[in-house]
């Protein structure tokens, strides 16, 4: 996958979310960011380095400021936690004494010290992700980068992988993920979407639902009379239900005056990220 | 220095818990004991002491401590082959299971990682060869009563430590070209029955005759067990064979591949040693440049 027309400018302490289907990019464009292949036209500039013109020396100055967890768990199955960490932040550090004190400091930060004995590849999906943070995490970066870091996860156990990031957020760390579930960016400070190859879009996912979604209206009742008297939206009409397109969220009030009496239940929905990328790219994230 | 040192115990921990593969390291060996308890020493017993029945009698148990001796350093080469081709399967393992993208985005010398994947190879290789010759050591004692030498325990964990040095460097090189861990198995019975072959473990190169022979006796598997086997074996010639005709001596000692021709040159252990250091040399030579370019 070639990365063209790449734009971005990261601000300390933000929290983005790449989102784009399999194949558009986003790996790509991780490893962009970390030096791990070139970027050929655009611009991107992170923590101080510009990333067209990056030279091969400047390389592990950059990736000692950028922690980068991936997708696929890359630790030793038959090494303890602590060994792993050990071994990866020796690495970094080169002093035993420094490693061991980071080591110490952050296993109890992320409260992984219940499983610090055990090995890796006894872990469930949840514990290995959150040593791989810790990993990540080794040599105090100013960047975590994450891959995918709830795929394969079930629904308490992506809670508590959140609940960690939101402590690292607070404490002032930037984070950019990518990610393929799209209720999880609600959140965050900034949405890039991606699809072949190229950054689609980049705002907040409050502007982003504003611009490139719509709320709906979905009512159920006596359809046929409804339809009657919605000549002047877009809608779908389903078996038991209608959807009404809105401009506005506010459109909703005048529009249950007018329908009231055939209704028999309503519900507004709002304009999700789910809509965003289809009105963006024409195809559906999943 | 710590990065280099940390990266080689994790190796070797990696290694030593994965009880598979040091029991597939050390097959080799259990098969040729097998063969030995079974019918390979017999046969070589019987045949020795017939061939020297002229001569007097010679205790069946120093001839039965002389014949291991023979097979024992067989079991030391395969040894320095097979475990440092086990431990360095671990550059194969690391690219699949794709920790070496971890190695990766970590700021550090590519080539402390390879120098640690070939230390820990030499380091365990030397230790678990030299543990294997103690224990030949034992059931030696067990049957004829001798030790060997001091002298010959430096001189034999000098060789183990050139051996696994030369062959670590050779599985090292072959390995930066395997890209699946599926093609290990393959390479592992290719090299423990070829190599068995080359280094005259399961017959005897002296056995052998015309180019066939030839070849096989300039190789450095071959090399490197006679050299095992002089240092082995020469003392307990001299001893159990006192008496008997010098030239029926050398008859013994070249049919059992002891002395080694190509042709009519016979090689010395000078040039078995300078085979190996050439090997290694070589090999860490061509896997630099092959390195220079490419990532591990």
């Amino acid at each position: 996958m070639f990365l063209s027309q790449i734009n971005l400018d990261v601000k300390q302490g933000e929290f983005l979310y790449i989102i784009g289907k399999t194949g558009t990019g986003k790996s790509s464009f991780m490893k962009t960011l970390y030096g791990d292949l070139p970027l050929t036209e655009g611009s991107g500039n992170i923590v101080g380095y510009d990333l067209v013109n990056l030279k091969e020396n400047d390389i592990p100055f950059l990736r000692r400021k950028i922690g980068i967890v991936f997708q696929d768990n890359v630790m030793d199955d038959k090494l303890s936690v602590r060994e792993n960490l050990l071994t990866r932040g020796i690495l970094y550090h080169n002093d035993r004494k420094i490693v061991k004190e980071k080591v110490d400091s952050i296993i109890a930060t992320l409260k992984i010290d219940s499983y610090e004995s055990q090995y890796y590849g006894e872990l469930s999906g949840g514990q290995r992700r959150r040593v791989d943070i810790a990993r990540a995490l080794l040599h105090s970066p100013e960047i975590l980068f994450l891959d995918e870091p709830t795929t394969g996860l079930d629904p308490s156990t992506r809670k508590l992988i959140w609940e960690t990031m939101d402590a690292l957020l607070k404490e002032g760390l930037t984070i950019i993920l990518t990610t393929h579930y799209m209720e999880e960016t609600m959140n965050c400070d900034k949405v890039i979407i991606m699809n072949n190859g190229q950054i689609i879009c980049s705002d907040t996912p409050e502007q982003l639902r504003v611009d490139y979604s719509n709320d709906v209206l979905k009512v159920i009742g006596n359809l046929g009379e409804i339809e009657k008297l919605i000549s002047d939206y877009q809608y779908e009409l389903h078996q038991d239900y209608l959807k009404i397109t809105l401009n506005e969220t506010t459109d909703s009030i005048e529009l249950l005056q007018r329908i009231k009496k055939h209704v028999e239940a309503f519900e507004v929905l709002r304009g999700n990220m789910d809509d965003v990328f289809l009105n963006l790219t024409g195809t559906r994230l999943d | 220095m710590n990065m280099f040192i940390d990266l080689t115990k994790r190796n070797i921990k990696l290694y030593l818990r994965d009880k598979s593969t040091v029991f597939f390291s050390l097959i080799s060996s259990l098969i040729i004991i097998a063969l030995f308890i079974l019918f390979l020493g017999r046969v070589y017993i019987e045949n020795t002491e017939s061939a020297f029945s002229d001569f007097g009698t010679i205790e069946r148990s120093s001839i039965q401590a002389l014949i291991f001796s023979w097979i024992l350093a067989g079991i030391i080469i395969l040894n320095s082959i097979n475990i440092p081709q086990m431990i360095l399967s671990r550059i194969i393992l690391d690219k699949e299971a794709k920790i070496t993208n971890d190695f990766y985005v970590i700021p550090f010398k590519r080539s402390i990682l390879g120098l640690s994947y070939i230390a820990s190879s030499i380091v365990v290789g030397t230790i678990i060869t030299y543990i294997s010759f103690l224990f030949g050591e034992a059931y030696i004692y067990i049957i004829s009563g001798e030790l060997f030498s001091f002298y010959t325990h430096i001189l034999i964990l000098g060789i183990i430590i050139l051996c696994t040095t030369s062959f670590s460097s050779l599985m090292f090189l072959i390995y930066l070209f395997v890209k699946t861990s599926s093609t290990i198995g393959g390479l592992t019975a290719f090299t423990s029955s070829v190599g068995g072959f080359l280094a005259g473990i399961y017959i005897s190169i002296g056995g052998l005759s015309g180019l066939t022979k030839d070849i096989i006796s300039s190789n450095p598997l071959a090399h490197a067990t006679a050299l095992v086997r002089g240092v082995l074996m020469s003392s307990q010639i001299e001893t159990i064979f006192k008496g008997v005709p010098a030239e029926n001596v050398k008859g013994f000692s070249d049919g059992m591949g002891l002395n080694l021709y190509a042709g009519t040159f016979q090689f010395t252990n000078l040039h078995y040693v300078i085979g190996l250091f050439a090997v290694a040399v070589i090999c860490f030579t061509i896997s630099y440049f092959k390195l220079k370019n490419d990532k591990m």
